[in-house]
């Protein structure tokens, strides 16, 4: 236990005196997810879902008026389509000389629907979709990818001295492999501080953050940790850190993408929504989003699902490295 | 020139031999599009459409990550020693980070190519009635992604720093820009803020000729672009240095 203590204590500090020649990489890299988290807040508070359309008229009088649920502009010409597939309208409306008006979108014919009875009427309130995400889901969901990515570059201190040979001397020294190991995911924990005040300030602010501050602690603790055994694992299997480092990351933009991050998983089919369910970023945001209505224990199985994950793949990565590394311990 | 072309030629081959950077430009790219696209397939009448925004966004996306390629062809552990002896050889210094560059160039783009006819064949992804014009003008876009991360690569001194860095810079500005959604979509202060992105002036001529068959922005991307390399090429020359090797 005294061993422990030791190594975890000069490790971590080693750590930190190791961070100071990466600190503009950890500033982007906190930067970055504090930008993403302001920007979730942001659009959870503003948010309107509006048919933004184009009214394609010489005289602006015939125009309907912007309302709720409409936005009109009024152009001379059809603008081009690229502003369709961008989504910067939704329709262009073009009014014919027997009265009617011919609707122009990308979208479904039900969007058609709606969009030619708020030209009818503007005051209609049709309810084109509005989002259900809460805040806290929202905010979680635009820091998820970053908070990962976080983590993983955080493991340097552990790829490192695994490539430029420490892991053996710190193996075969009288010290705590496990105090060695528990060293670089404190340090690599200390990585979500930031985000955890900047979440302080927003509540001090009066927004609506939607989780208290010790559950937002909880869940970023839970993803970090889901980051640094994703992390630990990659950089334990993969000889070289680059690849590594390459690997870990497009497999978290893929997978966070997937579960739900930038609130983007909007589809449903059942093969993809099983696979879904094997990741445990997805099974995270299923019990933040039951969390934030109050019923935790209703996903109660999926939390334990991500931590079992997480244990999963710490189990792993720690047998594969006392087989490679201590072998006689 | 005969000292520089046998090492472009070992770095372009070497680019070639390292399974993880095609499976990040090729599959992971490809992966991401079909993901991207099937995810907001219900935001379109036809998936097809969404398909198209984000081939065209993610291409771009990765022409940007092209920096990643150059940071681990120009800094990558192996590769240091080769390079210190480049450095004291007739070739010399700046022969070492031109090569990477242009390596990492020539490689991104034949991925990026083949990638772009996938999208077309295979998801029904129109690149307007002169794909060629998008072809060239995907070039600038890829070496000034590959200069980026050898710029960053001479100026931060690291590969793993440099790679963290504009990692996180790529992504960040892909976001603002409306790689992974929309910003005209949310409207206000996103869609301006998005504008000042330099992913978004590439998205919106890439889109213009996709979709609207518009050439008109072809010049000024093309143009501004490599000035932009240009300042990069000249960055890389000032701040290389030989001792970043020992």
């Amino acid at each position: 236990m005294k061993t422990f203590a030791r190594t975890f204590r000069a490790v971590l500090t080693n750590d930190l005196v190791r961070a100071k020649a990466q600190s503009v990489g950890i500033v982007i890299y906190m930067l970055a997810t504090l930008v993403s988290m302001a920007l979730g807040l942001y659009l959870n508070e503003t948010q309107q879902v509006k048919a933004r359309i184009v009214y394609v008229a010489q005289d602006a009088v015939q125009a309907p008026s912007s309302s709720a649920e409409l936005d009109v502009t009024v152009e001379a010409t059809q603008p081009p389509e690229s502003l369709l597939v961008k989504q910067r309208y939704d329709a262009y409306v073009i009014p014919q000389p027997d009265g009617s008006i011919n609707v122009v979108t990308l979208h479904s014919d039900d969007f058609k629907a709606a969009v030619t009875a708020l030209v009818a009427d503007p005051s209609l309130s049709i309810g084109l979709g509005q989002t259900t995400t809460g805040p806290g889901c929202q905010i979680i969901g635009f820091m998820m990818m970053f908070l990962l990515m976080n983590a993983f570059g955080s493991l340097f201190v552990f790829s490192q001295d695994k490539e430029e040979g420490q892991l053996v001397r710190v193996s075969v020294a009288p010290t705590s492999f496990p105090g060695y190991l528990f060293a670089h995911c404190v340090y690599c924990l200390l990585g979500i501080i930031p985000e955890f005040l900047l979440l302080a300030v927003f509540q001090a602010l009066g927004h609506n953050i939607g989780f208290t501050l010790p559950e937002y602690l909880a869940l970023m603790v839970m993803l970090d940790l889901l980051g640094i055994a994703c992390a630990l694992l990659l950089h334990t299997l993969i000889g070289k850190r680059d690849n590594a480092n390459m690997l870990g990351n497009s497999l978290i933009m893929l997978t966070s993408l997937l579960a739900g991050s930038f609130s983007l998983a909007v589809r449903h089919a059942p093969v993809v929504d099983a696979l879904r369910d094997l990741l445990p970023q997805k099974r995270l945001m299923d019990f933040a989003s039951a969390l934030e209505a109050g019923v935790p224990a209703n996903q109660a199985a999926s939390l334990l699902y991500a931590l079992g994950f997480v244990a999963v793949l710490f189990v792993v990565s720690c047998a594969i490295l006392r087989r490679r590394y201590v072998r006689g311990a | 020139m005969r000292d520089f072309l046998p090492i472009f030629e070992m770095d372009v081959r070497n680019l070639f031999r390292n399974p993880v950077l095609i499976g990040y430009n090729t599959v992971f790219a490809g992966g991401l599009i079909l993901i991207m696209g099937w995810l907001m397939g219900d935001s379109y009448a036809r998936v097809s459409d969404a398909y198209q925004y984000y081939a065209i966004t993610l291409l771009v996306y990765g022409t940007f990550s092209g920096a990643m390629t150059a940071t681990n062809c120009f800094m990558e552990r192996d590769i240091k020693k080769p390079n210190l002896r480049i450095i004291y050889s007739p070739a010399g210094g700046s022969s070492v980070w031109l090569s990477k560059m242009l390596a990492s160039f020539v490689f991104d783009y034949a991925l990026h190519i083949v990638l772009l006819i996938l999208c077309g064949t295979l998801l029904g992804v129109t690149f307007g009635s002169n794909p060629l014009a998008f072809i060239v003008l995907m070039a600038p876009a890829e070496l000034l992604g590959t200069a980026l991360g050898t710029f960053g690569c001479c100026v931060l001194h690291s590969e793993e720093l440099a790679s963290t860095v504009l990692s996180l810079v790529v992504s960040l500005l892909c976001v603002l820009g409306g790689t992974f959604f929309s910003p005209d979509a949310l409207g206000g202060p996103v869609a301006t803020i998005s504008l000042l992105s330099p992913v978004r002036w590439f998205d919106d001529a890439f889109f213009a000729m996709a979709c609207d068959n518009d050439l008109s922005s072809f010049w000024p991307v093309f143009l501004g672009c490599s000035v932009a390399i240009a300042v990069l090429v000249i960055g890389c020359k000032h701040f290389f240095r030989t001792e970043d090797y020992l």
